[in-house]
Formats: C-alpha cells, structure tokens, sequence
C-alpha cells in the first residue's frame, strides 16, 4: 500500500433535478479528498430512461453539477468519478454526458484525460450467453428468451470496480461510466490503492447515497466524506453544522437492499455480519470488521427494458356521493362501452384500459385494507395502446363516455367528471417495462466495459 | 398501542424493480424490544398484507440499527402497465397502524 489513508468525498448532485452549490462542494474539497466521485444512476425512476435512452434529471441541473465538479475535481488534482449517467447508463445517456462534460471543459478552459466506459451490451453477445446457458433469472424474473433480448431497446450490465480502476490506471482524470454498482462507483479508487476490499466496499455502500447517513440541519447543505485505512473507515459530513449518528450508518446498509448483512455486488458480496460502527464524536461514525466474499463465478446485473406501446392519460374529479357508492360498477360499464365504440370506429382492439380512483384505492390497489368510502375520488384514466393514435382516439371516446354515463339513481345529470384541464386527455407518450432483470455470468470484467480515452 | 407510535421510521422502497423492501426502525432498545417480543412483524403477516407466497418472504431483525427488515416480491414490477408505485415508496400505510400488543 502506496499510502497509509486515502479520503473519497461524495461530490455534487446528478439526480433528482440535479443542482450543485460550488460553495457546498468546496466544504468537501477543502478535507483534502485523493478523488471526488457522484452517482448518477437507479433503476428506482422506472424503466423509461432505459427503454428511452432520455436523460432523467434536466440539462440545466446536470450542467450546473458538472460545472462545479469538473472545476473543483480539478483545482484539487485529483479523479472525478461519474457513475451511471443519465440514470441508467445506457449509450445515448453515456454519450449525452460526454457532450456536456465537453462543453463544460471548453467553456472552462479546463484540460484533462477523459475516460469514457460503456455498459450497454450488444445483441448478439447476449443471444450467445443466453444460448451457453450463463444468464439466469434473478429475483425471481422469467427466464430469459431470445425474444426478450430482440426486444429490447437498450440492454446494460451493472460494472464493477475493475473498468474503472483500469480508467483510473490508463491516467484518467475524469471518468464517465455507464452502468455500475454505486458501491463499485466509489470503491474502485481505494481498490486500486490496496486498501482491503472489505472496507472499501463498505465504506463505499456507506456513503453512496451521500447525505443520507447525515442529519443537516435546515438551512445546511453537505456532502458526505469518508477516510480508509488499512484497519478502519471512518465517515462523516463536509458541512460541520451536521452530524452523523451511528444508528444511521449501521441503518444505511438496509436501504434498498433485501439483507442488511449480505450486500450484493458485481463479483461478490459485502459481509457486514462483523462489522462495529462506533461513534468517534457526533459528526463521526468509525467501522471495522467488514467482510467482502469474492463470489466463485463473477456475474453482472442485466437490465433492459422494451416498449410496451404508448400512453393517453385523463384525470378527474369525482365529488358525487350517489357515484362514488357504485363506482366499479360505472367504471365496468365506461369500459364495456369504450370498448364498443371503439370496435364500431374499427380502432384495433390490443389496447389496455384503466382506471385508478385515487383518494380510495389507487395507491394500494388491491393490497388496500381500508374499505371506507372517501367524499371525493381523484379519477385517473389510462389506455395503453400500440400507438399513441390509438390511445388518444380511446381515450378521446372514454372521457365523453365517462363524462356522460348514466348510472342508477343519478341526480347530477349535467356530468359526471370534474375535468380540471382543457383538453382533458393528455398524450404521456411511450411506455417501456423492464423485460431483462437477470444476472449474466463473465469471464472477464473488464472487457464487456470497452473504454475510450480523449485528451481534453 | 400502533406500531406507529413505537417506531422512528416506517418506509418500504423498491429492492430493485421486482423486490419491495420494508423497514421499521427505532430510535430507543425499549420498544425496538417489544416490537420483537411481540413477534407481531412476522413473515405471515407479511405474507398477508402483501400477498406474497411465504416461502419469498424474508424477515430479519438488526439491531444495529435498531431495525426489522421485510423483502418480499411486489406484485406487480415497478414501472410495469399497472403498477401504481414506480418507487414503491408508499406500500407502508396499513403497517402504521398496526397494534402492538403491550
């Protein structure tokens, strides 16, 4: 080991509007990081930015966050790491990052060694893995057919540590990856350094989610930063305002996980059964003890997803009590009669109708316990169809349909719908689905992750 | 008394877009206590509330972080035609109110 401690700061925000203060960052830089690394990625958001290959967060939160870690990665000297660009990490997310860091250096003035790693897999490599047998179901998803894959309009696998350590010993200054582990996103520089896989990895889960593990108080901003060594990592917020309780670190290892003590990653699995976490004082969480596991055959996450068709929306009120008492028996005959109309106009029959009565059961569906009618209903109408012609014209027939049904005992015969909008119907475009959640074994991790380097 | 007004945190977030994760953490031993020895967050009444076959439901207590964690199969994939919580980030209403014999 080159260096007895090595410091990662969690630097900038890439999701959720994106959006970054210079001078919150700079709390970071001034601890003296060895490299600053942001997290771009979930699958959370849906399948939509796979299937679509769109970035999720805004141009201009993205190009402010950008700015910021590009200016301060290099006043400091040292790597930035970008992980799962555009959410998802597809091609066009990937290459859309590599405009804009472009953009942002030449406006700059900024120079450096950009390393660019895709993730996105190619067809006909899929179709070989599938045929050898080495890509399997995982958290119980169907097994994988060819057809899934034909389908499919962007495949990713889930890197590890390894292409980006490569980046990073190929003199990387600035690196974009495609898809990749959180985890691995801010394990591979200590990784590199020799620090043991344990710590990395954990110290590395710890703080992937930045400010999470922190309460900042209101008004505060701060990022997360974290020190390794080779017995110990130690973690705490930039802002010094903030604190970070040990319950919260210990807790951090549950979030989005199935196992608190068992954390999956590209290669193998985080054990924190050993770990301790111990409070140093109230902005420092010190833990030692954890595990990493090499699995015996490497395996990435897939994911890909497909379109579906394309969507036409409506929402309305309901403040009718006479209506809200017999609801699905209304909304069954809106369908039946949606459905006629829409055979004698010769519309194709293969589209999906829905209704969700928010305010009732629309956010627990059929999970819902609780049987109380409520006085007004939110009325969510939904048809998803094989064109976005298709669905508008169904949904244009289901607003007058549900606009003017009749029901039994009807009073209110001016209308049944409390439309909020003019028009009504609202085309939402394509929809995607996750058709590939599967796990892949590889011979090598680094070479389905092809890197290109350019001198900026 | 309600599992609530024991309880810090109440969330369940997708693990991933198949899994729903469910989390119930304390900020005290007393009623992190309790909860356990109550056994009432058992798998069977995960299994219930959210109608997931037994044998996929996982329950584990980590006292760590003064937590009881649930993963089981949502019923619908996030983000699929149907699905009506892409985060799966309000699945956790009906556990609030849960009573924890005292």
């Amino acid at each position: 080991m080159s260096r007895k401690e090595c410091v990662a700061l969690y630097g900038g925000r890439l999701m959720h509007g994106g959006g970054t203060v210079e001078s919150v960052l700079a709390l970071g830089l001034d601890r003296h990081p060895d490299y600053v690394a942001s997290d771009g990625g979930s699958t959370d958001p849906g399948p939509y930015y796979l299937g679509s290959g769109k970035v999720m967060t805004h141009r201009s939160g993205l190009e402010s966050t950008v700015r910021a870690l590009l200016r301060g990665a290099r006043s400091k000297r040292v790597p930035l790491l970008m992980g799962s660009v555009g959410i998802a990490g597809a091609r066009p997310q990937v290459e859309y990052f590599e405009d804009l860091v472009r953009e942002v250096a030449r406006e700059e003035g900024l120079h450096f060694r950009l390393a660019v790693i895709q993730s996105e897999m190619e067809k006909r490599y899929l179709e070989k893995q599938l045929e050898a047998g080495r890509i399997r179901s995982f958290d119980g998803s169907p097994p994988l057919t060819a057809g899934d894959v034909d389908r499919a309009s962007h495949v990713v696998a889930m890197m590890g540590p390894e292409p980006m350590i490569a980046a990073l010993e190929g003199g990387a200054d600035v690196v974009i990856a495609g898809r990749c582990s959180d985890s691995a996103l801010f394990a591979s520089y200590p990784l590199m350094k020799g620090f043991p896989p344990g710590l990395c990895w954990h110290m590395a889960k710890t703080i992937e989610c930045n400010v999470l593990i922190a309460e900042v108080p209101k008004g505060q901003r701060s990022d997360i930063f974290a020190r390794i060594s080779a017995d110990d990592f130690v973690v705490a917020p930039t802002n010094e305002l903030a604190r970070c309780p040990r319950v919260k670190v210990a807790a951090h290892t549950l979030y989005e996980n199935p196992s608190p003590v068992e954390l999956h990653e590209p290669g193998g699995m985080i054990d924190t059964r050993r770990a301790a976490y111990e409070q140093l004082d109230e902005r420092s969480v010190r833990v030692t003890g954890s595990a990493w596991v090499p699995a015996p055959v490497y395996t990435v996450k897939l994911e890909g997803a497909e379109l579906v068709g394309y969507r036409t929306i409506f929402i309305a009120g309901i403040r009718d009590p006479i209506l809200i008492g017999q609801l699905d028996a209304f909304l069954e005959r809106v369908r039946d009669a949606v459905t006629a109309d829409a055979r004698t106009q010769g519309l194709p029959p293969d589209f999906q109708l829905r209704f969700s009565a928010y305010g009732r059961d629309a956010v627990m569906g059929e999970l819902e316990p609780t049987k109380a009618l409520p006085h007004e209903v939110g009325l969510l109408g939904e048809c998803i169809a094989p064109t976005q012609e298709t669905a508008d014209a169904i949904m244009n027939i289901a607003h007058g349909v549900a606009l003017h049904g009749d029901y039994p005992g009807r009073m209110a015969i001016a209308g049944n719908m409390a439309y909020p909008f003019s028009p009504c119907d609202i085309p939402a475009g394509p929809v995607y689905r996750f058709s590939v959640w599967h796990l892949m074994e590889i011979d090598d991790p680094l070479a389905l992750f092809p890197i290109t380097y350019a001198e900026l | 008394v309600k599992l609530r007004e024991l309880a810090k945190v109440i969330r369940t977030k997708n693990a991933g877009a198949r899994l729903l994760t469910i989390d119930v953490m304390f900020d005290d031993a007393a009623p992190y206590d309790l909860v356990k020895a109550s056994g009432v967050l058992s798998r069977e009444l995960f299994a219930r509330l959210y109608r997931a076959p037994l044998e996929r439901v996982s329950v584990i207590d980590y006292p760590p972080a003064m937590a009881i964690k649930c993963t089981l199969p949502r019923l619908v994939q996030a983000g699929d035609p149907g699905d009506s919580d892409v985060y799966g980030c309000q699945q956790h209403g009906p556990l609030m109110d849960l009573d924890v014999p005292d």
